[in-house]
């Protein structure tokens, strides 16, 4: 590495890292696990999807509806997540190594 | 021939109109495209709806609107299989990718790799496959353009193709990304706007009420409720599954898409880009069956098939029945109005998959494999131009030729080696320290050829159904890879990084990526001015 990370700055980046496995891998997880599931029961019950529950709306309207609407949903609280317990770390962060390294950095090192 | 024939001169001068604001547009964007971070970019200068607005114009596309449509009008609730696979996948670019990337990559979906793996062997690999990937969609958008043409428009599709090629290759040569995202912004409130209206005289038509519109359509389909539930397109319930999967998991791979979150100024502001994607696209998703089973109710299997086989005309057709009718000055302004638009989505689309093909070849390729790394700005801009001339060309061309055959499926598999070459590559770039760069490159190739070998031995291409060899069984029997190749991917970037040894720039380099990634410290800047 050829700028300065300074312990403060380690260590708000363990607590991101540390926040960010218990929100956003198991919600991926979970994301893609009802996804499975719902494709599943699409393909191997058509019939019993089939039954109505409100005049012509049928269980596999519903299911498809149930995933745009936990979509939206995820990303609504992924993003309120993140502004409010990641946001201000990260900022914070990069403040402080904005200032070890006593620069407004522009390119460290190009990728 | 359809018929809808009466407007076509008021399509073609709606289209015109848009061509030439385009070109307009392109004009006005040729100083701040001068530049690789203008040309590639757009300048990082971007905000989050902008940017928003420009991924879901890409969504919005023919194949979308049209298609989509269209298979629900034919084969009722399969097709809204397409529709909520796409929209899952945004959940895992939201959460795992899009900030990250903006924060560590530069131009390219590879340099998220290259930061921390050997530069030259991962450039190259991943070059392949986004070209190959590029190439299978501008292909499937380029045929379907000719396709389109000769149902909505008084040209023939070659005349189509080629005059959707040119302008793809100006606004690219000229306009750059600059260019590229304000045209697919513009076309994106277009499109919006057209479905929106069109939900809404549907939706009128039937009260508001949903339950009686579905009902309509199964009546009319004479399937009855069998029209409501899955089976009627998926014959295999593998491949459902495995069509899925791509979709969901392809997304996050496929590099006209990714490339566009480093147009935005930030990680805030990609996070907000795939937001607006996530609303505008699942409401457009949405709209679009809604208008699949208004055309299923209101014009009728018959008419749609006798139009076109495939369904694609069952949106243009249900704007004709919903303005009035043929003949009446009503429909014919409505199904202009909704022709042009599809039109100015081929457009759109094709100029941003020339944009990400071009980077591949001109920032990849040349820049870090031939040149190490080492090449003016000034003489990578000059080959990104050669490139994306010879790109749009090539596309053209093999438009031409193959516009005859079925090049449907064309799209599947780019998702599907999207999902099974690029993606796995980048989760473990992102997320798994002792990654390398020998497990790197048997993802990215082991991923692309299953995924190519899988759908060359299936029944796209051998058999009844296929392009060759009609007396054949395909040896494969799903149409989608993804079920079998995106394991492969990841298997094989898990097996090829533990079977190898440890690579310690790999692992170092690793740790500087997430200080990147997650504060945002060195990221690339935004141009400051243009």
């Amino acid at each position: 590495m050829n700028y300065v990370v300074p312990a403060t700055c380690e260590a708000l980046m363990r607590e991101i890292l540390r926040r960010r496995d218990r929100f956003v891998w198991p919600v991926t997880a979970g994301v893609l696990t009802i996804y499975l599931a719902a494709l599943i029961t699409l393909s191997y019950w058509p019939s019993a999807v089939g039954t109505k529950v409100w005049g012509s709306i049928n269980v596999a309207y519903l299911i498809v509806l149930v995933q745009f609407v936990l979509t939206f949903s995820v990303a609504l609280a992924y993003t309120s997540w993140a502004q409010r317990r990641i946001d201000p770390l990260a900022g914070e962060a990069l403040a402080v190594l904005k200032i070890a390294n006593n620069q407004l950095p522009t390119n460290v090192r190009a990728a | 021939m359809g018929t809808i024939t009466g407007g076509q001169w008021l399509t073609s001068v709606f289209f015109f109109a848009f061509v030439a604001f385009s070109l307009g547009l392109t004009y006005w964007s040729m100083r701040r495209a001068s530049s690789a971070s203008g040309f590639y970019v757009a300048g990082r200068r971007l905000t989050g709806w902008q940017n928003g607005l420009a991924i879901s114009g890409d969504y919005m596309s023919a194949a979308s609107f049209l298609g989509i449509a269209g298979l629900v009008s034919l084969f009722g609730f399969d097709g809204l299989l397409y529709s909520f696979g796409f929209i899952v996948g945004w959940i895992f670019i939201l959460l795992l990718i899009a900030e990250p990337l903006r924060n560590a990559g530069k131009y390219t979906l590879s340099d998220i790799m290259a930061f921390r793996l050997r530069a030259r062997p991962v450039h190259a690999a991943a070059a392949l496959s986004s070209v190959t990937i590029g190439l299978f969609y501008l292909l499937a958008q380029l045929v379907g353009a000719g396709a389109i043409a000769s149902l909505l428009l008084p040209v023939g599709p070659s005349v189509a193709i080629s005059i959707v090629g040119v302008l793809m290759i100006v606004y690219v040569l000229f306009g750059g990304m600059v260019a590229t995202t304000y045209v697919q912004i513009v076309k994106a409130v277009l499109i919006l706007v057209a479905t929106c209206l069109l939900t809404l005289l549907v939706l009128l038509s039937f009260h508001f009420n949903v339950s009686e519109l579905l009902g309509a359509a199964a009546a009319r389909s004479g399937k009855g409720d069998l029209f409501l539930q899955p089976g009627l397109f998926f014959k295999n319930k593998l491949d459902l599954i495995s069509l899925g999967l791509g979709l969901a998991l392809g997304t996050g791979g496929l590099p006209h898409i990714m490339m566009r979150f480093y147009t935005v100024s930030d990680a805030k502001n990609a996070r907000a880009s795939a937001n607006w994607v996530i609303g505008l696209v699942g409401i457009y998703l949405v709209m679009t069956t809604l208008l699949g089973f208004g055309a299923a109710a209101l014009v009728g299997k018959e008419a749609i098939t006798a139009a076109n086989k495939a369904g694609n005309s069952a949106a243009p057709l249900l704007a004709l029945q919903l303005g009035g009718g043929d003949g009446t000055l009503g429909g014919e302004i409505l199904v202009a109005f909704v022709s042009a638009v599809t039109f100015a989505t081929i457009l759109a689309v094709v100029a941003g998959l020339i944009i990400a093909a071009t980077s591949n070849i001109a920032h990849d390729l040349y820049t870090h494999v031939l040149r190490t790394g080492q090449s003016e700005e000034k003489a990578e801009m000059k080959v990104a131009r050669i490139a994306a001339l010879v790109i749009g060309l090539t596309a053209i061309v093999l438009a031409l030729t193959a516009q005859s055959l079925n090049v449907a499926f064309l799209v599947g598999l780019a998702f599907a080696v999207a999902a099974s070459a690029n993606f796995p590559v980048i989760i473990y770039s992102l997320f798994w320290r002792r990654f390398n760069t020998t497990g790197a490159m048997c993802a990215l190739l082991s991923g692309l050829f299953s995924a190519l070998g899988l759908v060359l031995i299936g029944p796209a291409v051998i058999g009844p159904k296929g392009l060759m060899l009609a007396d054949f069984e395909p040896i494969f029997p799903l149409a989608n890879p993804g079920i079998v190749s995106i394991p492969i991917g990841f298997l094989a970037g898990w097996i090829g990084t533990l079977a190898s040894e440890r690579e310690h720039t790999s692992e170092s380099r690793f740790d500087e990526l997430q200080v990147r990634a997650l504060t945002g410290f060195g990221a690339e800047p935004s141009a400051k001015s243009h």
